[in-house]
Formats: structure tokens, sequence, C-alpha cells
């Protein structure tokens, strides 16, 4: 035991001198989480020359179609940030009581992702068997005559590709009309444009 | 008598008044030239220092020397964009071993069959 101990500690800060030029916050400069089986460091990246490169640098998108959305979405679930999301995935995902949720296609989800996120495709929002199976796996349970209990529900964070990105609202306007809860659900509006700008860890499926 | 001393009387009162407009003016002349040829630093040891600077950043000389400073910042500024990019995406085999009871396979499941 006294081992295993040491050994964490010595884990922790060899991690913590890694990545301690570009911390997350003062206090955390990293957080360890799993993906599909395997752990993962989220940190920021330490090149502070870096910059952002590809799609997600593009900073104008055609509107309508891809317009500014809002912070408050009138429904009743609340818009996180970045600090937020890693406290969920840290207190919540990795504890199995939160799924972190990314409403972007699958292609775009194997390409890359949030570490720690599951895939549930926007469009599926409109797919009422397929969206009453994901439910039941989100803790909700079938009751009589097409209601819902949803005592047992996981607390759920969704995103998509960024502030500019409609499908984070789809889903979860979709899973809201179903019946969940909306107090357990977050929506963490930057999304993956906001993730990437802050040189945060991505996940790649090969 | 009377009208002699009155009339006396008149003049003096006129002389006193634009005696005192006459000191009013020339002291708002006098105030006004020695604010405008005020300078904070005239009594220091920066004066000239300061006057120096403000005479180079008049030439044209300096103003072209600052120019291709300038222009060396930002051929500096050019070389960073250049910097390359850290890859920070960690790749993750579609094969993983994942327990099949996991939240993410069974999500993946309905997916993969909704699709």
């Amino acid at each position: 035991m006294k081992l295993f101990i040491t050994m964490a500690i010595l884990v922790t800060s060899i991690f913590a001198g890694k990545y301690g030029k570009v911390k997350i916050t003062e206090k955390i400069s990293h957080v360890l989480v799993f993906h599909k089986g395997k752990s993962i460091n989220i940190h920021r990246i330490q090149d502070v020359k870096n910059h952002l490169t590809g799609a997600y640098a593009k900073i104008s998108q055609p509107c309508p179609g891809r317009c500014i959305q809002p912070i408050d979405m009138k429904n009743g679930v609340e818009t996180v940030g970045e600090v937020e999301v890693i406290s969920f995935i840290k207190n919540k995902v990795n504890d199995h009581k939160g799924a972190l949720i990314d409403a972007r296609p699958q292609s775009m989800y194997n390409k890359e992702t949030i570490p720690s996120a599951i895939n549930i495709p926007f469009m599926l929002g409109d797919n009422k068997e397929a969206m009453s199976d994901i439910l039941e796996v989100l803790g909700m349970e079938k009751m009589p005559k097409g209601k819902w209990n949803n005592s047992k529900a996981l607390e759920i964070m969704v995103y998509c590709n960024g502030p500019w990105c409609q499908k984070s609202s789809k889903l979860i306007n979709s899973l809201v009309k179903m019946g969940y809860p909306a107090n357990k659900i977050y929506y963490y509006r930057g999304g993956f444009q906001m993730w990437k700008s802050l040189g945060l860890t991505t996940v790649k499926t090969k | 008598m009377k009208r002699l001393r009155g009339a006396f009387t008149y003049k003096i009162a006129i002389a006193i008044i634009l005696f005192l407009g006459f000191v009013i003016v020339g002291l708002i002349v006098v105030l006004n030239t020695i604010t405008d040829n005020y300078n904070p630093y005239m009594d220091t040891q920066q004066a000239p220092a300061f006057k120096e600077e403000k005479d180079k950043v008049l030439t044209t000389e300096s103003y072209l020397d600052a120019i291709e400073h300038y222009k060396e910042l930002e051929l500096d500024d050019m070389s960073q964009d250049e910097a390359k990019e850290e890859n920070s995406a960690t790749l993750i085999s579609q094969n993983s071993e994942v327990s099949k009871s996991s939240l993410s396979s069974k999500i993946d499941a309905i997916v993969a069959e909704a699709l």
C-alpha cells in the first residue's frame, strides 16, 4: 500500500512538472480520464507558440445555418465552460455518474473528439426507437403508457462543433421533449472549437 | 462748488475703474504667457533627455528607423506562425478492449444500428 501511494505521488509529481508550464487552471495541470478503455491525461499544449490550424481555425461560418448560439437555452438547461467540462469529466464521468456527449456525426467523432466523450449524433433525435434505447442506457426507466421515470437519469453534458453549432441544441431539445430532466443536462456551448483553441487534449480513433 | 466736487469725484471713479481694468487685463496676459511656456521638466535633470527624445521622434530618419524596427518585429511574428503545431490528439484503436457492458459500448451499438 505504501509503495502504491509513493508511486502515485511520484507519477502525479512527474506529470505536474510535465504540464506545469501551461496549466488548465492555477491549481489543475492535468486530469486523468478513460476513453474506450484507455487512460489519457487531459492537459494543455505546452508550446506557447502553438497556433490553431485546420478546420477549427475558421472564424466565420455561413449564417443562416451556423449562427451564433445564445448562452441561455431558455429550457432550464445550464450552459457551461471548459473548467466545468473538465470538472464534470473528473467527478461525474470518471465515477460513472455522468456522460459527456458529442452530438456531431460519427465520422467527425472518430476523426477527433474530447477524451471520455461518447457519440450520439444529433440526427438520431428524430429516431424515436433509437432515442428510446439511448434514454434507457442513460438511466431512464420506461413506464407504462410511454411515460419515463427520470429519477435515476445520469447527468449529461452535450457539445458539438462550436458556439455557432446547432447540433447540441437539437439533440438537447429532442432529449427534453422525450422527458429527460432539463436539470440533469448541461450544454457546453464553446464546443470542440473552443476546446481545441485552448490547446486541450483530444483523441482520434484509428 | 458742489457741482465741481461732483465732477471731480466722477472723474476719480472713472480713473480708478480704468486703472483696475488695465491691471486685470495685464495680469491675464502675463499669467497666460507664463502657463503657455510652463514645462514640468524645466527644473529637473530630465529636461535635456526629454527634449532629445522628442526631437528624435520627430525627425524623418528616426521615423524610418522605427518602420525598419517594426518590419523586423513583423518578421519575427511570421517566423512564430511557422512554428510547428504540437499535435495533442491521442490515437485510440477502434478495436480497443472495452467492456461490452460499458455505457460507451452500449451507445455505440445503438448508434451503429440506427445509422
